[in-house]
């Protein structure tokens, strides 16, 4: 895999692989830029970006476009 | 100790772990094994969503061939029915919802705790113990839970944690179920509105700089996740709470972080919350039934695992219902809903939250006099629970079951009327409704659907019917049916 799936960057890092008898069956990698996960091993339909549901890929990887679930609190004046 | 039901399957009070349970609903032909190889994806995901469709009657599924993770072990559908919940509280497999509900609610304040402990050294979650290379990815078969998932998420993880200004009181000692989402081999996003009780200590710990730590408790006794989603006051334990409820006695350890853990826990995950620090999480397949939205969410970073012997991890199939997440937490959305109203209000006759954690919920209450049943409903959306979850309510006379559709359908096509509808707006809601304008907030809608009362005029000349009912019309209903049989 050359890019990611959800955002086109090419910022990849490989997580795991996962053997049978020593063999590499399938290789999981993470985006360091949209913190998207996925199998090598997956569909199409999750792999290709072009086959991916439009709605859920990225055009933005910059995390200040994106909400706070929760957002920091600040720290209090006597802490 | 189990003075608390005429409940009467035997050997459910001497269960102390998901190995006891699964051997347990194995025996009430409530367990499988599944057969043969599966991928990760997308065969897990199908294989859970297919059992669930039945959501009555569907057994917990263990996979053991699953391809890349030989030697590993995954199950679901723990929860993922009724009859597997009914067995979980001692009642035969296929009694009814409502029948469920009572029973819940008979033991709802009525029975004590019982936990025991053992020394960490003693305690089988510390078989293994994993302190450096720590890799999470090694540990457990993971697997898209939705297709469109943002990545690989822990779906039914139990999370203990302490309020950081007071780690020494065990009642605030909060277990929450909280979705977590892997970002590398010793780290993840958690996800806890800010309402719940772990996102209030993350907010003390911003506040303060005080540290807050975590144990992650993935595949545990079945009556932790149970009580691990209800929602019960921040001073009470949920341990407390399940061992209570299961009328048995539940055994703790200590963590290596210091939290109490279940002694006998599959897999336990250590980790510090990183304040400050954020990360994309999302989108995650979820309970209403709908993707959430990609978010910025909270990081943990992991720094320990114990683990027994050839752990089982324990997940999940969540998304549009009914799947394992309604089952597991429908029964106790309505209880706690029910104990706080009856406490204020006795004329509450029952409550039905299952649908989709109390979006929709159903009350049957006796009207006292015209307007009655709206007071009981405002009440209703002033629960913990229901505060932030309850959107659609629907009030129902004392005479109409509201876990039967049909008669609460009824009710509606008979009873209400268009002017007679609340909206009350901008309320607090759930960040992951996917009718909110604004995450987070909501409007509730109260439908009164019961008789109109004095001194409301409407209705005077229309007296309902009273159908046959009583010992002798179901005698008579059995006698029918057993004549229906005998046909040839």
């Amino acid at each position: 895999m050359n890019s990611c799936p959800r955002c086109d960057k090419t910022n990849l890092r490989l997580e795991h692989q996962g053997r049978e008898q020593g063999e590499v069956v399938w290789t999981i990698f993470y985006c360091e830029d949209c913190g998207y996960s996925f199998r090598d091993s997956e569909d199409e339909r999750v792999l290709v970006r072009d086959q991916r549901r439009p709605e859920f890929n990225l055009e933005s990887t910059n995390p200040e476009d994106y909400p706070f679930m929760m957002a920091p609190n600040p720290r209090k004046k006597n802490h | 100790m189990n003075t608390i039901s005429d409940a009467n399957i035997e050997g459910v009070t001497s269960i102390g772990s998901l190995r006891d349970y699964l051997e347990f609903l194995q025996s009430h032909k409530q367990f499988i094994t599944w057969p043969e190889a599966v991928m990760p994806e997308p065969d897990i995901r199908n294989v859970i969503a297919a059992g669930g469709r039945d959501f009555m009657t569907q057994p917990a599924i263990l996979f053991d061939q699953i391809i890349g993770y030989p030697d590993k072990r995954l199950v679901a559908g723990v929860h993922g029915s009724f009859a597997n919940i009914a067995l979980l509280l001692g009642m035969p497999k296929q009694s009814s919802i409502k029948s469920m509900f009572y029973e819940m609610v008979s033991r709802w304040d009525s029975a004590r705790a019982d936990l025991r402990r053992v020394d960490p050294g003693a305690a089988p979650v510390h078989q293994n113990r994993i302190e450096t290379d720590i890799n999470l990815y090694d540990l457990l078969p993971l697997y898209r839970i939705n297709e469109y998932d943002g990545g690989f998420y822990l779906g039914k993880a139990n999370v203990v944690s302490r309020d950081p200004s007071d780690l020494d009181n065990f009642g605030k000692q909060n277990v929450g179920i909280n979705r977590i989402q892997l970002h590398g081999k010793d780290t993840f996003t958690l996800l806890s509105p800010p309402v719940h009780d772990l996102g209030r200590q993350m907010r003390i710990a911003d506040e303060t700089g005080l540290p807050l730590k975590i144990a992650v408790m993935l595949g545990n006794h079945p009556a932790m996740a149970l009580f691990a989603a209800t929602p019960i006051g921040y001073d009470e334990s949920e341990f407390e709470y399940a061992s209570a409820m299961m009328g048995a006695p539940m055994t703790l350890t200590e963590s290596g972080n210091g939290m109490d853990i279940l002694a006998d826990t599959e897999i336990v995950i250590e980790a510090d919350y990183i304040p400050g620090e954020h990360k994309i999480e999302g989108p995650f397949g979820e309970f209403p039934g709908s993707y959430s939205g990609v978010r910025r969410a909270p990081v943990f970073k992991v720094t320990a695992i114990s683990h027994r012997n050839d752990p089982i991890f324990e997940n999940i199939y969540i998304g549009r219902g009914w799947t394992e997440h309604d089952t597991l937490i429908g029964l106790n959305t309505c209880t706690p809903i029910y104990a706080v109203l009856k406490k204020e209000f006795p004329e509450v006759e029952a409550v039905n939250a299952m649908y989709q954690h109390g979006l929709t919920g159903i009350v049957s209450v006796h009207q006292r006099y015209g307007g009655f049943a709206k007071t009981v409903a405002m009440r209703a959306l002033s629960t913990p629970h229901g505060s932030m979850y309850l959107k659609n309510l629907i009030m129902v006379d004392a005479d109409v079951d509201p876990f039967n559709l049909t008669e609460v359908m009824w009710a509606l096509s008979v009873k209400t009327r268009s002017d007679d509808i609340i909206v009350v707006p901008n309320m607090t809601g759930i960040p992951v409704d996917p009718a909110s304008i604004i995450p987070g907030k909501s409007h509730k809608l109260i439908i009164d659907a019961t008789s109109h009362a004095s001194p409301d005029p409407v209705g005077v000349d229309t007296a309902m019917v009273e159908p046959p009912t009583g010992p002798h019309i179901d005698a008579l209903q059995t006698m029918v049916s057993q004549l229906q049989e005998a046909v040839q």
